[in-house]
């Protein structure tokens, strides 16, 4: 609190001689470039401390005028003769004291000031120490002014920085859309060399095309594999990285899987990878035992043309349209198998 | 694995979109010969049982993967399961050739990590402003304030002056 109280009144103090500089610069020369009248406080302060009291008097009409735009302000300021500011003077000490009853803290400070300005012997004797206290911090005031300038441009980059820092968060939460954006372009490159050692299709003439060629980039998204995989009761904890490894294996099985069906839908003259082109890829190959009983699930076929194999296609769709629509478990998927079985 | 777990299906199975991508860039990559049995060329395509069926062997394999990841690190006595559980359960499994490209994805996701923390830390170097003191920061922000409330003040007694 003690900060609080002493920090207002340190950044009220030097900021009302400041203004008072401008004003004096203003009146007297009749200058039209801004840039010099800019220039002027620094020599005006010492003129400044001496015309205190009309510096009081100058700083209270330039509030009243800064409703305006400040360049118009310092405009008004100087056209107006000595008889305008008696008149004004005294409007100017109730329109100050009104804002400061609706202001903040530091604006309470501001009526003390004042009344201490209104009361010309009383001003005269504290005048030097109080004044001097804000002559040492106008040079502060004027380093301070110095970054103004740049701290502006510094703030709207800190505003740029405050919605990275929420995508920062945002990518934390979600670490998936952050690694699809950052890895797919390094994944492009590397999925080439990568993929030669995973395929292994039986045709030797076959490896080289395939193994240069297969690039997938689609990704997987890491929370549904999560998911599936801590649906099993057993598994706990996953480390972050797990999924993503887990994706990545995921992709290569595919890949597999999709070339030896293609592989077996050219062997027998189709464009087409059906069904039972998968399965007999699959049963014959030792490697995807473990996929048996998700095969014999497919009826046995042989390749007839026309009518024969659209009624197959329409049955394996309505076989496997009725366990999804009915949302069972791998379990009872296993039931459905015995019982088609049965 | 009780039948609760499974209530909606729709959340413990693969992405049917995504999956046909994939289907569709592997096809499109794989050579065409031109047989004179065929006497045409074009890229193949997946009928949507082929599709289902494709899934359905997907969610196995990552059931089976996650099972015996799981085993491994049990006997371990770890209760995460990390890469390297993931890594002995594909050369358990005969799938050893995965493991490189398994570890090229992994090594790609902490690059990323890492470029994340350093993020953190620039935020703390902001603006070049690392070499002024917490104290010089607070009073340039007090002295904007102060100049904020100066205009503030002055656009008051405009408006009062105004009526």
């Amino acid at each position: 609190m003690s900060e609080e109280h002493e920090n207002p009144e340190s950044s009220y103090r030097p900021s009302s001689p400041d203004l008072s500089g401008f004003t004096n610069a203003n009146a007297p020369p009749p200058r039209l470039a801004r840039i010099p009248s800019y220039n002027v406080p620094d020599p005006n302060f010492p003129p400044g401390y001496s015309f205190s009291p009309r510096g009081s008097y100058d700083a209270s009409p330039f509030f009243s005028p800064s409703t305006a735009t400040p360049s118009t302000s310092y405009f008004g300021s100087r056209p107006q003769p000595p008889s305008q500011f008696s008149q004004q003077s005294p409007y100017s000490p109730q329109a100050f004291r009104t804002p400061s009853l609706p202001g903040q803290i530091p604006v309470q400070h501001s009526p003390p000031f004042q009344s201490r300005a209104l009361g010309q012997p009383t001003y005269n004797n504290p005048p030097p120490p109080e004044y001097q206290q804000p002559s040492s911090r106008s040079p502060f005031s004027q380093t301070l002014n110095q970054p103004y300038l740049p701290p502006f441009p510094a703030q709207v980059t800190q505003y740029g920085d405050m919605p990275r820092t929420r995508r920062q968060q945002a990518a934390e939460a979600q670490q998936d859309p952050d690694f699809l954006v950052d890895a797919s372009p390094k994944h492009a490159v590397q999925p080439k060399a990568e993929s030669a050692q995973p395929v292994q299709p039986p045709m030797p003439a076959v490896p080289t095309d395939l193994t240069a060629g297969i690039d997938v980039r689609t990704k997987f998204p890491v929370a549904r594999i999560k998911r599936i995989m801590q649906a099993d009761e057993d598994v706990g904890k996953v480390a972050q990285a797990t999924p993503t490894a887990v994706a990545k294996a995921l992709e290569l099985f595919m890949i597999a899987l999709v070339t030896k069906g293609a592989t077996e839908a050219r062997a027998n003259n189709s464009k087409r990878v059906t069904a039972q082109h998968l399965k007999a890829a699959l049963m014959n190959d030792g490697q995807f035992d473990f996929l048996n009983e998700i095969c014999e699930n497919i009826p046995d076929e042989s390749s007839k043309k026309g009518r024969a194999k659209s009624e197959a296609k329409s049955e394996d769709s309505d076989e496997e349209i009725k366990p999804k629509g009915k949302g069972k478990s791998g379990r009872k998927r296993k039931a459905d198998t015995d019982d088609e079985s049965d | 694995m009780s039948d609760k777990d499974f209530g909606n299906n729709d959340d413990l199975s693969l992405p049917k979109a995504t999956v046909q991508k994939i289907i569709s860039e592997i096809l499109a990559q794989i050579p065409h010969d031109g047989s004179p049995a065929t006497g045409r060329e074009g890229e193949m395509t997946f009928t949507r049982p082929a599709r289902d069926m494709l899934i359905s062997c997907s969610l196995e394999f990552l059931r089976m993967l996650s099972s015996e990841s799981n085993e491994i690190s049990e006997r371990e006595s770890k209760k995460t399961i990390s890469v390297e559980h993931v890594e002995q359960a594909l050369t358990d499994l005969g799938f050893g050739s995965y493991i490189e490209g398994c570890r090229g994805v992994v090594g790609e996701w902490q690059e990323v990590q890492k470029k994340r923390i350093g993020r953190g830390e620039k935020m703390r170097n902001f603006g070049g402003f690392d070499k002024m003191g917490e104290d010089e920061l607070r009073k340039m922000q007090e002295a904007l304030l102060g100049e904020a409330r100066g205009r503030m003040e002055g656009g008051g007694a405009g408006g009062q002056e105004a009526q």
